[in-house]
């Protein structure tokens, strides 16, 4: 196969994740690999709005001690964009200018790091680089903490959002033992659709201090049942630790919580379930404290896994040597192959397979009573949170990469 | 003559991420003193521990639980918020002391506990009954006098900076505009929001830091805000819980008192951004909560080193037969960073309040100095890494 040379694009989207530069690490020092095919390597500054405005940020130029400081850097190092690219079929201007700036830059290898909808983004430019005639090799990285991609175990970023969350909880439940005087903790954790998240906190169990009811958006929510669970926990413990997804809802698929106003997609933006849920306590006499992790979640890069931090930087490099081997229009996916010891194969998916569907907690990680998650969800998580990928600290301060 | 008897340690007031470094200290150091001293006993639940004669034998305690005190938040024998308020109270404590021949008693806790000691020790003394009382110092809020800092601050003031660095280097993923308002504890002093400023030192820090040690005005609020939204299209805010109008007022102002009367404060972020949702601004606000107190996986290794310390010279000075007194640290220099363990009277430390110093603050009242950066950066250094299995992190369990 003749190989096809030029230069190398690199965009990140959606929200960012601990683990994201990562992945971009994975990419970007992969492709300095493979000078017989790529010259440049690109980033692209916020998304594909810097490919639509032209502003991109040129790897050569950035300090080599900075790159290697991006699998210790939480957000996006290389600026994210939540922006939904036109339907190509309607109106393809948007897509011209792409082609054009991929073609001012002689990129030939395209990825793009997100979850769902940024995977929609990445199929469509595939596809109308395809139509247009322009060789170029499309792939997608994928990234979400909330662990909603299909086809794939799990998604980068997943481990180290639950990591943090479980550690944050444990730490939290054992405060709560300090005073006798009993308490009601609601900790509200990100998750919209997928209570991938929420679940995670069952792991703070394993060491003891973990939530004694977990309430997902997969289960409909029924305030009455909720009071009369907590109740039962706290007649019993003087106590309850609770876990709540942001996204859960009632029986008519409503939110609970959150009633605002819409992202660039269209989605609800979630927020304050917690405060909502704690108002049920308030003529009980029992004390209530609304807990919010909030970004937290996602940018706590100090207390990343080490094994999603791997697999992070391994999914960036699998996507440039697909790209290099003539693959397009695809996105690494993580097969798992066993659970005790841990093992895993990274596989490809289409991306047309990935786009836009959302992968939920399966009912049988759930348990019956719906207010919990049972053992199989921590033998499916517990490994992904393995190993600790200790932030690099200057003068008791975390240090990050600066390449924008 | 040396006292020869039995010890007991409580704590007591809000958990901080070390409070259990220096229980780990008392232990240890008493561990070594085993002739002088028989049976370590610990509070369950502090002051309450001693009402209900409910008190943690150590003997039985495997070391391995011991040796993760320095690792574990919270209060490991459990704290208590009480105000002794009752003479039939102090008799009660009298005849648990003779019953368990308590003969040196540690308290760890902030202004209020240190009270509490005062008052027991001096009961004590009254009553004829030979017995040396400790304070040992433990605050995440860094109001204590006498003492340069205290224990448990250095903890959560790296936990506030990183976590905000963090959160900040997160903002600048998205071109979008935003305000950022994160709450932090301290009712009357701001250490803990002016310990945000450490995050600057990474380039990506808080615009504007509000210290309840400065009237608030909201309308200059908004002013400072706007200027820096304006410039960078971004602004990260901290304020203290505690932040107050010129008339006193607590900004966010909740009607329920605590045991000691103080106002529960909560809610400052949301009442803050609350100034910029009609303009069209997204705002966010954070509160750090608990984790401020409890996420001892990101504690200052020279915090948790300078509370086990802290403890040790507790057994130490009152071996030496000294009574009434609570631990002090002191800052011999600060670059390179080195301090020395001394001692104050416990009643020149009860309940008196040490807040920022007006040359910590800049002349706006929206920021800390360079003076504030010199004072606390040293605090912070080094990790004292948890303890980690299967990537779960592991707590002492002492009551279970």
């Amino acid at each position: 196969m003749m190989k096809l040379k030029g230069n190398v694009l690199y965009g990140q989207s959606g929200g960012p994740t601990a683990v994201i530069n990562a992945s971009a690490y994975g990419v970007i020092t992969q492709a300095l690999k493979h000078e017989e095919c790529i010259d440049k390597v690109y980033c692209c500054h916020h998304g594909v709005d810097g490919i639509l405005n032209d502003d991109l940020i040129d790897m050569s130029k950035v300090d080599s001690k900075q790159i290697e400081l991006l699998p210790h850097t939480p957000g996006a190092a290389f600026g994210s964009v939540r922006h939904k690219l036109t339907d190509p079929e309607k109106d393809d201007n948007q897509y011209k200018k792409v082609l054009a700036l991929f073609k001012k830059y002689n990129i030939r290898y395209f990825f793009y790091n997100g979850g769902n909808d940024s995977m929609d983004t990445c199929n469509k430019i595939s596809k109308f680089m395809k139509v247009s005639g322009y060789e170029c090799r499309v792939i997608g990285v994928p990234k979400t903490i909330d662990n909603d991609l299909p086809l794939t175990d799990h998604t980068p970023g997943f481990g180290s959002a639950a990591k943090f969350i479980s550690t944050a909880i444990s730490e939290i439940g054992y405060d709560a033992t300090a005073y006798p005087k009993g308490r009601v903790n609601i900790v509200e954790i990100m998750g919209r659709n997928a209570g991938w998240l929420a679940a995670s906190s069952k792991l703070a169990c394993l060491s003891n201090y973990g939530p004694d009811l977990i309430y997902l958006p997969e289960v409909p929510f029924d305030e009455k049942q909720f009071i009369k669970d907590v109740n039962e926990v706290y007649k019993k413990k003087n106590k309850c630790l609770v876990a709540v997804s942001e996204g859960i809802r009632d029986k008519n698929g409503d939110f609970i919580a959150g009633q605002g106003a819409l992202d660039a997609f269209g989605h609800k933006q979630m927020g304050g379930v917690a405060s909502h849920l704690i108002t049920l306590f308030q003529d009980s006499g029992i004390k209530t404290r609304a807990i919010e992790l909030s970004l937290l979640q996602r940018s706590a890069n100090h207390l990343s896994s080490k094994t999603d931090i791997n697999e992070a930087i391994e999914v960036g490099r699998r996507s440039l040597e697909a790209a290099v081997n003539g693959r397009d229009g695809v996105m690494i996916i993580i097969k798992r192959k066993s659970n005790s010891p841990y093992s895993i194969e990274f596989e490809e998916a289409r991306l047309d397979q990935v786009a836009n569907v959302e992968k939920i907690v399966p009912a049988s990680m759930i348990n019956k009573a719906g207010n919990n998650v049972n053992q199989e969800f921590i033998n499916y998580a517990l490994p992904l949170i393995n190993g600790e990928n200790n932030a690099v600290f200057e003068n008791g301060i975390i240090q990050f990469a600066k390449v924008k | 003559m040396e006292l020869v008897g039995n010890i007991l340690y409580g704590q007591s007031g809000g958990p901080s991420p070390v409070i259990n470094s220096s229980a780990y200290g008392v232990i240890d150091e008493a561990r070594k003193n085993n002739k002088i001293i028989k049976n370590i006993y610990c509070c369950h639940h502090g002051v309450e521990g001693i009402l209900k004669d409910d008190l943690i034998d150590l003997s039985n305690t495997p070391r391995e639980q011991l040796n993760l005190l320095p690792h574990t938040p919270g209060a490991a024998f459990g704290s208590i918020r009480f105000k002794l308020s009752k003479p039939e109270e102090y008799k009660q404590i009298l005849k648990v002391f003779k019953k368990h021949n308590i003969r040196y008693f540690f308290y760890n806790g902030g202004n209020d506990s240190m009270d509490t000691c005062n008052k027991i020790s001096k009961f004590l003394q009254k009553e004829g009954y030979d017995c040396k009382v400790i304070g040992i110092p433990k605050t995440i809020d860094n109001d204590l006098p006498m003492t340069d800092h205290t224990p448990g601050y250095a903890s959560a003031a790296k936990f506030i900076a990183n976590m905000i660095a963090e959160a900040a280097y997160d903002a600048l993923a998205y071109k979008k505009g935003r305000v950022i308002v994160f709450e932090i504890m301290g009712r009357n002093a701001g250490w803990l929001a002016a310990a945000s400023k450490l995050a600057c030192l990474t380039g990506f820090g808080p615009d504007l830091i509000y210290l309840p040690e400065k009237p608030f005005s909201m309308d200059k609020f908004r002013a400072d805000v706007l200027k820096v939204y304006s410039r960078k299209h971004k602004c990260i805010v901290i304020a203290s819980e505690g932040i107050k109008y010129a008339d006193k007022h607590y900004v966010a102002e909740r009607k329920a008192l605590d045991s000691f009367g103080h106002k529960q404060m909560g809610g400052v972020a949301s009442m803050l951004t609350e100034n910029f949702t009609n303009m069209g601004i997204d705002t966010r606000a954070i509160e750090f909560s608990l984790l401020q107190r409890s996420a001892t996986h990101l504690s200052s290794k020279v915090d948790v080193d300078e509370a086990v310390e802290v403890g040790r010279t507790a057994v130490k000075i009152a071996l030496e037969g000294k009574t009434n007194f609570m631990v002090t640290i002191n800052r011999v220099s600060t670059n390179p960073y080195k301090s020395s363990f001394g001692h104050c009277k416990l009643s020149e430390v009860a309940n008196v309040e040490k807040v920022v110093p007006d040359y910590m603050i800049n002349d706006e009242g929206n920021n800390v100095t360079r003076a504030f950066i010199d004072y606390a950066l040293p605090l912070i250094e080094g990790e004292n890494t948890s303890i980690y299995k299967n990537g779960l992190v592991q707590l002492a369990k002492i009551r279970l």
